[in-house]
């Protein structure tokens, strides 16, 4: 549907209909304020019905309620007499990567969807989590230095002051507007990925920022970082896959997002199996969690053709570090 | 002559007249196609106003057009709990309400209200992302991919008519 073909059929749909007018409309509005709100307590109670069976129904229904009470009360009576049940741990895996400090999760650093997902991320643990990567063996400290020895770059967004942090042999820009988006271009520079993430400086009375992930599915033309962002190329070149993080955190002080790979010693991705061993992570800060940043740690597959809008795929894994170095 | 409002200020009486026939046309491009869009401006100025007086709003025109786009929200969920009703009642007649409309405007139907809305803003009051957010509650990336969404819809729409 073109332009001009979607213009036309919504210039169709607006024009329907015979407007009101204002003053008719302002008559309808004042006539429906000027009616009186009956107050919950004057609306007058049922009617009473008046025959028998209304009677014997509302009888009928008063002597199970009373049976229903005593019932709950003998119960909860005779369960005070028995041994408290045994409750048995949980079992951590003893495979895990996670150290036990780690674990288990402080409940209020999980915003809820989190905790969804990752029950659907059932593998091959008690606990419901897989355990993709060797990254929170380690503080984030040190993981970063890590990082760092291998030619990361980090890129802080002035705007708002957002950093990202990718590997040195790929190549990074900004949207037309700066401080709206990020591009990330592989070496390969026939694909890449464009990091949409909240980069608006949000209003002060934002409730939540939004999380958007695409990818370039078509070549880039050669010599060209990125093309400008207009809806014209976005409807053609970018395919988002169908995430979105609307609402997933529900705070504005995310602090970072982070962009790592993560290898082996012989350079291999790691777990063994997933395709490339990227992942990412948001940072943010709970004061109410102990500790109070958490990092919510995904994985993605460098072969996001592949993925068919499935992405993050589901070995996703939430977890907590001590709050980093550099940080307040 | 026409009798002063009593329940409407005079200043949110000038303004609703200055507003209308913007706030009109978003009503429609918000409602569903069987909705009249006077009325769901009505809803939303009723409810505006049941809470103070316009004029104390900042952006008494986004809040509106927040309003109906809620409004008409609530409309489509209720509207597919009513159809599954008549669906299950009736399940012998299934109700048919799609000739309802001109065909090549199916599309702009199936879409969300807020998505409708959008596209509305983008494409025919040529309005930036960045400006729809802001009328729309939300960020420009958002909007974008809302609209995004919304194109990619009346382009399955449209294929699937060929077909």
């Amino acid at each position: 549907m073109s332009h001009d073909d979607l213009s036309s059929a919504l210039e169709t749909w607006v024009d329907r209909g015979t407007p009101l007018g204002a003053t008719l409309l302002l008559e309808r509005v004042d006539e429906q304020l000027a009616r009186p709100v009956t107050p919950i307590r004057e609306i007058p109670p049922h009617p009473a019905r008046g025959s028998f069976w209304g009677n014997a129904w509302a009888a009928t229904a008063a002597a199970a309620l009373v049976l229903v009470v005593i019932g709950g009360w003998a119960l909860l009576v005779r369960s005070g007499d028995d041994t408290a049940p045994v409750v048995t741990e949980p079992t951590y895996p003893s495979t895990s990567l996670i150290p036990a400090t780690t674990l288990p999760l402080p409940a209020t650093t999980l915003p809820l969807r989190e905790v969804e997902r990752t029950e659907t991320t059932v593998a091959h643990d008690d606990l419901g989590l897989r355990v993709p990567l060797e990254v929170p063996n380690q503080t984030r400290a040190e993981f970063l230095a890590g990082l760092d020895a291998e030619g990361w770059v980090t890129y802080t967004d002035e705007v708002v002051g957002w950093s990202i942090r990718y590997p040195a042999d790929w190549t990074i820009g900004t949207d037309t507007e700066p401080g709206r988006s990020l591009v990330l271009l592989t070496p390969e520079s026939d694909e890449g990925l464009i990091l949409t993430l909240a980069l608006d400086a949000a209003p002060a009375d934002a409730s939540s920022y939004d999380y958007h992930v695409g990818y370039i599915e078509t070549a880039v033309a050669a010599g060209v970082l990125y093309p400008p962002f207009d809806d014209q190329w976005v409807d053609d070149y970018w395919t988002p896959m169908d995430v979105d993080f609307d609402g997933r955190f529900d705070r504005q002080d995310i602090t970072a997002v982070d962009l790592y790979r993560a290898v082996d010693d012989a350079g291999t991705s790691v777990p063994d199996g997933h395709p490339s061993g990227w992942f990412w992570s948001y940072a943010y800060y709970d004061p109410a969690a102990q500790p109070a940043y958490a990092y919510w740690f995904e994985t993605f597959d460098v072969d996001w053709r592949s993925n068919n809008g499935l992405w993050p795929a589901a070995d996703s894994v939430v977890t907590s570090f001590e709050p980093p170095d550099g940080y307040p | 002559m026409t009798e002063p409002l009593r329940g409407v200020a005079a200043s949110d009486e000038s303004l609703v007249r200055e507003l209308y026939p913007v706030l009109r046309r978003f009503a429609a491009a918000a409602a569903a196609w069987g909705v009249d869009p006077d009325d769901l401006l009505q809803e939303a100025l009723v409810r505006a106003l049941a809470r103070g007086p316009l004029s104390s709003l900042d952006h008494p025109a986004a809040y509106l057009r927040r309003t109906m786009v809620n409004l008409s929200a609530n409309h489509v969920r209720h509207g597919h709990v009513k159809e599954r009703a008549l669906a299950a009642v009736a399940a012998s007649e299934p109700v048919d309400s799609r000739d309802m409309y001109p065909s090549d405007l199916t599309g702009l139907n199936e879409l969300s209200p807020r998505a409708r809305a959008i596209l509305y803003l983008a494409e025919v009051e040529g309005y930036r992302y960045r400006e729809i957010g802001r009328l729309m509650g939300c960020t420009a990336v958002a909007a974008r991919m809302a609209a995004m969404r919304g194109r990619r819809v009346l382009r399955t729409h449209l294929d699937g008519g060929q077909q």
